[in-house]
């Protein structure tokens, strides 16, 4: 189920501000903010390297040192490039109290499925990761999907989906999480690319401004 | 076939600036592995159609390519040996303008090992630099 908390060293941030924020980060901080609960908002720093390790392991849930707070990780904002974290928001939580959470989901069976073995068929995953209500405390890590039976055109949808107890989701049941279909023939080569290339699009203007002068 | 809108408003567009960083479209949303620009440049349909025809000459059927750009910019060209003025040109091609950070193609259903292949030929189709990306952590 769910992993340790990991204990994060924190600091209160003073001075607000992308200068500021600009000056933490060069020097291997992260800025943070933490809310909920009805308490005022409080702007902390977190240590860069060990947040991204905590991301890593799949954590949701951690402990701030210094403060003894449990908070759940609600958003992590990248830089454009998307290699690196600029700041992370956390939300004060109960562990007896229901979050949202996104939780990836995981194929098993792969290999296996007969399905994905026919020729031209591609196995797609249109779901990867899946928001589910749960208490803090039964956040699961996971959501292992079996594959292994899989033909092709066929598909497993939300409501197939067997999700641990305590755990629900409150996306579409008719949503399809993962399917096998023989994709189209696609053209290698462009032809009639000289055609296509010398045709032009309809334009509205001209045709609204045809249509008054009638 | 190279891309290019059903419909436009209007037939000719100006140029523009290609200022800052791309800030959507610049994480992989659909597939496994993905192409990030590194510059800001207009990248013509018959490039991405270069690109397009590359991966999938490579990956045979396999997997599924998603193209995360669409050229919407008519490009106008004066034609050769012509004096200035009279107007401006016929459109020449259409581009999409991409800024540094959008991800330009996604691949879904194969291998890590292919997938980086697939998308390294791409770049090679590619006017700017690029880089090959991953998807980001669930939150």
């Amino acid at each position: 189920m769910s992993h340790d908390r990991p204990k994060l060293k924190t600091a209160a941030r003073e001075r607000t501000g992308s200068k500021y924020a600009k000056r933490l980060r060069a020097a291997g901080q992260l800025p943070a903010v933490v809310y909920g609960h009805g308490q005022d908002p409080a702007h902390i720093t977190l240590e860069a390297e060990q947040f991204v390790d905590c991301l890593h392991d799949g954590a949701h849930l951690v402990e701030l040192e210094g403060k003894g707070e449990t908070c759940l990780i609600k958003d992590v904002q990248y830089d454009y490039l998307g290699t690196s974290i600029i700041h992370v928001d956390l939300t004060r939580v109960d562990l007896s109290e229901e979050v949202e959470v996104s939780v990836p989901i995981v194929l098993k069976g792969e290999d296996r499925c007969p399905g994905a073995k026919a020729a031209g068929a591609i196995l797609e995953q249109p779901i990867v990761d899946l928001e589910v209500i749960c208490r803090a405390d039964a956040i699961p890590d996971e959501i292992v999907l079996d594959v292994s039976e899989l033909e092709v055109e066929q598909s497993i949808t939300i409501a197939d989906l067997k999700l641990p107890a305590g755990v629900r989701t409150e996306r579409n049941a008719e949503d399809s999480v993962v399917s096998i279909y023989v994709a189209a023939e696609e053209p290698e080569e462009g032809e009639g690319e000289e055609e296509a290339d010398s045709a032009e699009p309809e334009v509205i203007s001209e045709r609204k401004t045809e249509e008054e002068s009638d | 076939m190279a891309m290019m809108p059903k419909r436009v408003k209007y037939r000719k567009q100006m140029r523009g600036r290609m200022k800052g960083n791309a800030t959507r479209g610049n994480y992989v949303a659909f597939g496994e592995f993905g192409l990030q620009c590194l510059d800001s440049a207009w990248l013509s349909a018959r490039q991405i159609e270069a690109g397009r025809v590359a991966a999938t000459h490579f990956l045979r059927r396999q997997g599924k390519i998603y193209i995360r750009v669409f050229p919407d910019k008519p490009i106008s060209k004066k034609p050769l040996e012509t004096r200035m003025g009279k107007g401006k040109a016929d459109t020449e091609y259409w581009a999409a303008v991409v800024k540094p950070g959008t991800i330009l193609f996604e691949i879904a259903g194969v291998p890590e090992n292919l997938a980086k292949e697939a998308l390294a030929r791409i770049a090679h189709k590619m006017p700017f630099k690029c880089r090959l990306v991953t998807r980001r952590h669930t939150v």
